[in-house]
């Protein structure tokens, strides 16, 4: 998969911590995977299953994977940049809403802010060039 | 910061994909791949939840949980969706190269398939 990347090690330390306070760390995994996949596989037409990927409100070219398992109800907010001519979904952070309730109510906003340093640094580095592996 | 950006797989490595059972693996890979052919298919022929459920035969929230990716559907189900989708299924049999993973069985006394991949083939009947 090369459509999706994420800022490496901020990610996957959060999701980690994340998984191993879940009790469902197989599932949530492949769940994640399942998201993933549909990305990369469908590229922009993925947005069309907002059960799984949602835009965020008046946040430009920002979404979010949903991952909703029990009492689980992670979100994965994300970015698209594109970069020598192919598109990038980038991922930011990981955070569990509380409740779905708030979640139908995009409360998004207390992360976004937490997240919004880091997307225009990462601005800037797609602007001069990026790391990757 | 110093950012570094990695692919999708290395994250997955090191959340330790290669290492969740097989049993789970699969009912995964498979939800994937049934739950993704239903909802392109409802998506393709322009069709609410609703309207598509109306066409199977099944209530709302079905279609909802056929199109969630985690829905543990019986066998006899799906062959009922399908068959109203007018696709057939073919299932794969292979075993998996990993003998270890298999516990009940002596292999040197028993060959063992194992289930892996689901084909979908759509028999070219639009909605």
């Amino acid at each position: 998969m090369c459509f999706v990347a994420c800022v490496s090690p901020l990610f996957i330390q959060s999701l980690e911590k994340i998984l191993e306070g879940s009790g469902r760390k197989e599932h949530v995994i492949k769940m994640f995977e399942q998201r993933l996949r549909l990305l990369d596989e469908h590229k922009h037409e993925a947005f069309l299953r907002p059960k799984w990927i949602e835009k965020l409100r008046g946040e430009k070219d920002m979404y979010s994977l949903r991952i909703i398992d029990k009492d689980l109800n992670i979100r994965i907010p994300f970015v698209l940049y594109t970069y020598q001519k192919r598109p990038y979904a980038v991922l930011l952070s990981v955070f569990l809403e509380k409740n779905k309730a708030s979640a139908k109510k995009y409360s998004y906003a207390s992360e976004i802010e937490l997240i919004r340093p880091m997307i225009e640094e990462l601005e800037e580095v797609f602007s001069r060039g990026i790391q990757t592996d | 910061m110093e950012y570094k950006l990695i692919d999708s797989n290395s994250v997955l490595e090191q959340l330790g994909v290669d290492e969740i059972p097989s049993n789970i693996d699969m009912f995964y890979d498979l939800s994937y791949q049934l739950s993704t052919y239903i909802f392109d298919y409802r998506v393709k022929n322009n069709l609410t939840q609703k309207e598509f459920a109306n066409m199977l035969g099944v209530k709302q929230p079905m279609v909802s949980k056929l199109e969630s990716g985690n829905y543990n559907i019986s066998l006899q189900s799906i062959c009922d969706v399908m068959a109203k989708l007018n696709t057939r299924i073919k299932l794969e049999l292979e075993p998996e190269d990993n003998e270890e993973d298999v516990d009940c069985f002596d292999m040197s006394r028993h060959e063992v398939p194992a289930a892996n991949i689901v084909k979908i083939e759509e028999l070219g009947v639009a909605v």
